[in-house]
């Protein structure tokens, strides 16, 4: 290797980027030439000076990560309240839905639930309840009877105003498409499941609620 | 230094995976990069910057605005390139501005007086790194920009080429012309101090 191609490398040699065989040229040749030798003294002398500075190293500390990890904080929540009225919509989507369904259950899936062909009550005839002596509410055809029964605490009443926390039943009128098997075959919905439909709008409303007073937190409780 | 802290050596699992998870939003995994790579981000923009408190600031920075545009990160990118990358622009925003309004970070003079009071052998390597840092902080900003992420950073040619937004050959040329000038600097501040 001559002096003129030595020279094009000693930059590279320098700075250890040369392959293997290229690197035994140059350092062969660089033991015959002092010229060639000076330069590359001279090269590594600023090669070494840049490494060393490299060898300076910057430790973050605690107060870096924590004055950090605030200000990833402050993103967070400007992230959340940008966000927060597609949030809102999500939720008062659900509600509405959600109130949709108990409203629909309520006042057309339940009172239209079947009871099987073969108990049809006569033509024109109010209505039939579970325990003839039971039977203490008006009835019409067609229409939600109360009945008050203490002993049938396990059913219960859509049409009584407040808490169901007491025994009355509900009655549906019968019709002659078949029953779903979810409900009582005979018309009555069991107030356990009558409570988990209303605990879950409870729920339901108090995200409303929650999102309503900004309170975020709370919303995906 | 910044071989420490390249992707999947650090704590928490692989670099990529941990991205993975902090691109779905999940800030533990953003975290746990924060300190996978915090010296290497910090230590960069201290050899860009060359103040050890604004480099701090660009660091923090530099991680607020990965958080910020996570979900902007492209998979093909290592981690240390795309963090390389966003403190680089950050660090030469910096400077700009500081030319801008001709203020400079501690200078020389600072270094030579707190060197006096430790022991001398300390002193003459700190005067000696600052006089390079000030050297290369001379050159021309993409010689300078080249010459820090290779000659002091470590990274590959085509990982320079990344941050930079040029080619391969390009930054090749850069480097070449970044030692060049670095040498001439050198060799007339060691020609006046013999």
């Amino acid at each position: 290797m001559d002096c003129r191609k030595v020279k094009r490398l000693i930059d590279a040699y320098v700075a250890g980027e040369l392959g293997a065989d290229a690197a035994r040229e140059v350092a062969a040749h660089l033991e015959t030439c002092a010229q060639c030798r000076a330069q590359a003294a001279q090269y590594d002398g600023a090669a070494s000076a840049l490494r060393e500075l490299a060898e300076e190293s910057l430790t973050a500390d605690y107060g870096f990560y924590r004055s950090l990890s605030k200000r990833l904080d402050r993103v967070d929540r400007a992230r959340l309240a940008k966000s927060a009225p597609a949030v809102r919509w999500y939720f008062l989507g659900s509600v509405a839905a959600a109130a949709a369904a108990v409203l629909l259950l309520a006042f057309y899936v339940i009172p239209n639930l079947a009871y099987p062909p073969e108990s049809l009550p006569p033509a024109g005839n109010a209505a039939t309840v579970v325990g003839a002596d039971a039977m203490s509410a008006e009835s019409a055809p067609g229409r939600v009877v109360t009945v008050s029964n203490q002993e049938n605490g396990n059913l219960l009443d859509l049409t009584r105003p407040g808490p169901f926390d007491e025994s009355p039943f509900i009655y549906f009128p019968r019709q002659t498409r078949p029953a779903s098997s979810y409900f009582q075959p005979q018309g009555y919905v069991k107030l356990e499941d009558y409570r988990r439909l209303e605990d879950r709008l409870k729920k339901v409303e108090a995200r409303l609620e929650a999102l309503e007073q900004g309170r975020y937190s709370d919303v995906s409780k | 230094m910044a071989q420490e802290t390249r992707p999947g050596t650090g704590q928490g699992g692989d670099s990529r995976t941990l991205m993975e998870r902090a691109v779905r939003g999940d800030r533990g995994a953003f975290d746990i990069l924060v300190r996978n790579y915090a010296n290497m981000v910090a230590g960069l923009a201290f050899r860009l910057l060359g103040s050890r408190d604004e480099a701090l600031d660009c660091a923090q920075d530099a991680f607020v605005k990965a958080w910020e545009n996570v979900e902007r990160y492209d998979p093909k990118w290592s981690v240390a390139t795309w963090l390389r990358r966003i403190v680089t622009n950050l660090a030469l925003d910096r400077l700009r501005r500081r030319r801008a309004k001709a203020d400079f970070p501690d200078g020389l003079e600072a270094v030579l007086k707190s060197s006096a009071e430790g022991p001398r052998e300390a002193a003459e390597r700190r005067e000696r790194a600052e006089t390079v840092r000030q050297l290369v902080s001379q050159l021309p900003e993409k010689y300078r920009v080249v010459l820090i992420l290779r000659d002091m950073e470590g990274a590959d040619i085509s990982e320079i080429a990344q941050i930079t937004d040029t080619n391969a050959a390009t930054v090749r040329w850069r480097l070449h012309r970044a030692r060049a000038l670095f040498r001439e600097k050198w060799s007339a501040w060691a020609g006046r101090e013999r």
